[in-house]
């Protein structure tokens, strides 16, 4: 990578790209859904009359503003920071990509947080028919930013024909489009109904409140039969090569996918349980319940569906580490050290200051020493010989690992750092010769 | 040792480089001017109830009043960001990216700042009753003055790559270089003085509707503050034009007539503002007077943009040429965008207008 390094102890950098991003997420599709949500049901209230509907209407509106307009905004903001600081190869190419796709979105989301904020300010101090006109214009606005930013995160997972056309709208409207936007769709609305739960929790217990609850309820249901939909669409259209990273016994992501599914069916039965069973027993725990469940199935999916793009940052154009496919070869044959030149400022000259930049620069992007994905486990009691045959080896990659690329050299010099770094390897790394070029 | 500058993005942009830069500067002042508000209102507010005795002063209701503008006035600060900080990232990427990552920890913190000012603002904003400090109100203001100590190092790290092996050492500190803090306070004190003559026009506006004498008390402090503001910042100027590296003083002074024209109209224009701004002695009465010293406020603010614009140009000049960037337009686009941008404003505009005719007339 060219840039200089942001290296996150233990947890690693997409973990803390992944923390910022998934709470956004969650925001970003709960502001989509409850926009809608809200303005339905503000419309239905003022249609018969009825004035818990109405206050929940608004009482959950405010909840929206407040979380998606701070918490939302900023942690939006935020990925920008934290893919910049970690992936900032990657996030230069997507943005010369899909600037007017952001572009765009960024009028949306103009358009988005006045309606919202207007929307908010004027329950009761302006018409009822021009206050949905806003709010149906702040789920719009919602809507369309979910609509531009599918397309870029579903680019990168399967680029399509892109890559050999490199033409914006072959990336955007990509083999994963059409069903990820079902699936996020669907998300959108099941999320609005739990966190409605939370809101209604909170209101007087009247008559009319059951009536409400189911009413959340089965939006949320909706939303499920739609995510598992738009999923099995989505499974379809991934390229099987990532698919066998998620599905069979074994695969790396298997116990991500168990726990998903398992929200998922278990925010199914929540509802049905709650919602239309028992919906006078809806408190504060069965709605926190049903959030809990909600956001742990869409955590999962976004961590599995970052977790099969790999070897790939931009599937089939830059692998994880920032290194461009139609880069390996020149690598190769001339070295990768002028490349990574960044990651060996600050290491103290020494035997294997060449391999650790090398690490640094190509490895330590996905491996930790000893957190997230450790290395040293993986290399402990091996000798620098052993390693440097093991990575020559992976010169093809293996699944869900890029390539390791440079001179035989530098791949020697790689394997003696890891060798002191395992440990057993130090007394051959740091004799005379040891591996260096 | 100076190691090279990361690659170009292989990817040729996909219009013209002076459009993505025009988008730049446009957007980058309108997030400018809902800034100022923010951070110079948060200030100007926290000081007042900070002087303030008892919950019936001015002071105290200013805080009041400051609080309820400003969730508004920060979602838009943020907002009209995030359009700058897109096409920073497209013509300055390698200079935008190395930047932030040598200072990676601290450019984090200002998102946990900002998320701190905001939620203090609506804590400030639900406290109850007249009689309340404006403790909140204070960390708000605080914080936003450290996120501009944290933009204005990271931007000035992005312009001086040089020093980019010996931050990354820790052999010096990205604090040290010399425009550091005039920078710092001549973003401020701009903040203060756009902040003031806001306060200025709104507390006018409002005294003219009513015997109120809370609004008059408001437009006198604001046009204070931005006559002080204004007045330091000739000070701060001088010291941020002579801590600037020599060859760039030089071009601003008589070595490029373009440069040297745009400084100095610059400067003219402060000077005009703070002549105008101190014959100001009661803004509920002259409003003539402060409609004109708020217009070339405004214009200063868009000829200091242009300025810190061309003075990036210089810094960066050797490494970049934004008109030498490959690029293969992508004219559906660009109309798509324009489209909707249009029509975007248009429907924020007619949301306002609609809001405000109906709570006139309900």
């Amino acid at each position: 990578m060219d840039y200089p390094l942001f290296l996150v102890p233990t947890i690693g950098g997409s973990w803390l790209i992944g923390a910022n991003a998934i709470l956004h997420v969650i925001i970003a599709h709960v502001a989509v859904g409850g926009g809608l949500l809200i303005v339905v049901t503000e419309q239905i209230a003022a249609r018969r009359g009825d004035t818990l509907w109405l206050t929940f209407a608004r009482k959950q509106s405010v909840a929206l503003v407040l979380l998606s307009s701070v918490l939302g905004a900023l942690t939006g903001v935020g990925i920008w920071f934290t893919i910049g600081l970690v992936q900032p190869a990657a996030t230069a190419s997507l943005i010369h990509n899909f600037v007017w796709g952001w572009a765009i979105e960024w009028v949306f989301f103009i358009v988005e947080m006045a309606a919202a904020l207007l929307y908010v300010a004027t329950w009761d101090k302006i018409s009822r028919r021009t206050h949905l006109k806003i709010g149906w214009i702040y789920f719009a606005a919602a809507y369309l930013s979910l609509v531009v930013i599918n397309g870029i995160v579903t680019f990168m997972l399967t680029p399509g024909r892109w890559i050999e056309t490199k033409a914006f709208w072959d990336g955007f409207f990509n083999p994963t489009y059409w069903p990820s936007l079902v699936l996020r769709t669907g998300i959108a609305l099941l999320l609005a109904g739990v966190y409605g739960w939370l809101v209604a929790a909170r209101l007087p217990a009247e008559a009319a409140r059951p009536a409400l609850i189911r009413h959340l309820g089965s939006w949320s249901l909706a939303g499920v039969a739609l995510s598992i939909a738009g999923l099995a669409w989505w499974l379809v259209q991934v390229p099987a090569a990532a698919r066998d990273l998620a599905l069979p016994a074994g695969s790396l992501l298997r116990q991500t996918v168990g726990i998903g599914v398992g929200a998922l069916g278990s925010l199914a039965l929540v509802l049905a349980l709650f919602g239309f069973l028992l919906p006078r027993a809806v408190g504060l725990a069965p709605a926190i319940l049903a959030l809990a469940l909600a956001a742990t199935f869409f955590g999962s999916y976004e961590r599995v569906r970052e977790g099969i793009r790999k070897p790939f940052v931009i599937g089939q154009y830059m692998y994880s580490n920032g290194i461009r496919l139609d880069e390996v070869d020149r690598l190769n044959r001339q070295g990768v050290l002028g490349k990574i030149a960044w990651a060996g400022v600050g290491l103290a000259a020494g035997p294997t200051s060449k391999g650790e930049q090398i690490f640094r620069g190509q490895c330590q992007m996905c491996h930790s020493l000893d957190g997230y994905l450790a290395i040293r486990p993986l290399v402990a009691g091996q000798d620098a010989e052993g390693l440097a045959a093991v990575l020559e080896a992976l010169r093809d990659g293996r699944p869900g690992m890029p390539p390791i690329v440079g001179t035989e050299e530098e791949v020697k010099a790689l394997a003696a750092y890891l060798a002191a770094l395992g440990g057993t390897g130090r007394q051959a790394a740091l004799s005379p010769g040891g591996g260096l070029p | 040792m100076t190691l090279p500058l990361p690659a170009l993005d292989p990817t040729p942009l996909p219009a013209p480089a002076w459009l993505f830069h025009l988008l730049l500067l446009v957007t980058f002042l309108v997030h400018v001017l809902f800034m100022n508000v923010s951070l110079g209102g948060a200030v100007i507010a926290s000081v007042h109830g900070l002087l303030a005795r008892g919950s019936g002063t001015p002071g105290r209701r200013l805080v009041r009043w400051m609080a309820g503008m400003l969730p508004g006035s920060i979602s838009f600060t943020i907002t009209t960001g995030v359009a700058p900080l897109l096409f920073v990232q497209l013509l300055y990427g390698q200079f935008f990216y190395s930047a932030t990552v040598l200072v990676g920890w601290i450019w984090l913190t200002l998102l946990v700042l900002l998320v701190i000012a905001y939620y203090a603002v609506y804590l400030q904003q639900s406290e109850a009753g007249g009689g309340t400090a404006p403790a909140w109100l204070v960390v708000a203001a605080l914080a936003f003055l450290a996120v501009a100590g944290i933009q204005t190092l990271v931007n000035l790290l992005q312009l001086t790559p040089g020093r980019w092996t010996a931050v990354a050492t820790r052999a010096e500190s990205p604090l040290a270089d010399p425009t550091m803090l005039p920078r710092y306070l001549h973003f401020v004190l701009g903040a203060f003085a756009v902040a003031g003559v806001f306060l200025g026009h709104l507390g006018a506006e409002r005294a003219a509707k009513g015997p109120d004498a809370f609004y008059p008390w408001v437009a006198r402090v604001g046009i204070r503050w931005a006559l002080v503001a204004t007045a330091l910042q000739v000070a701060d100027g001088f010291w941020l034009f002579f801590s600037l590296p020599g060859p760039l003083q030089a071009r601003l002074m008589g070595g490029a007539i373009g440069e040297t024209a745009l400084f100095v109209t610059g400067m003219g224009l402060g000077l005009v503002v703070l002549i105008l701004l101190s014959r100001i002695q009661e803004p509920a009465r002259e409003r003539g007077l402060l409609r004109a010293a708020g217009g070339l406020l405004v214009l200063t603010l868009v000829g200091m943009v242009v300025l810190r614009d061309v003075i990036r140009g210089l810094y960066l000049a050797p490494l970049i040429r934004l008109r030498e960037l490959a690029t293969r337009t992508q004219v559906d686009l660009l109309l798509l965008f324009l489209a909707l941008f249009v029509l975007g404003l248009a429907t924020v505009a007619w949301m306002l207008w609609t809001v405000a005719r109906e709570r006139r007339s309900p």
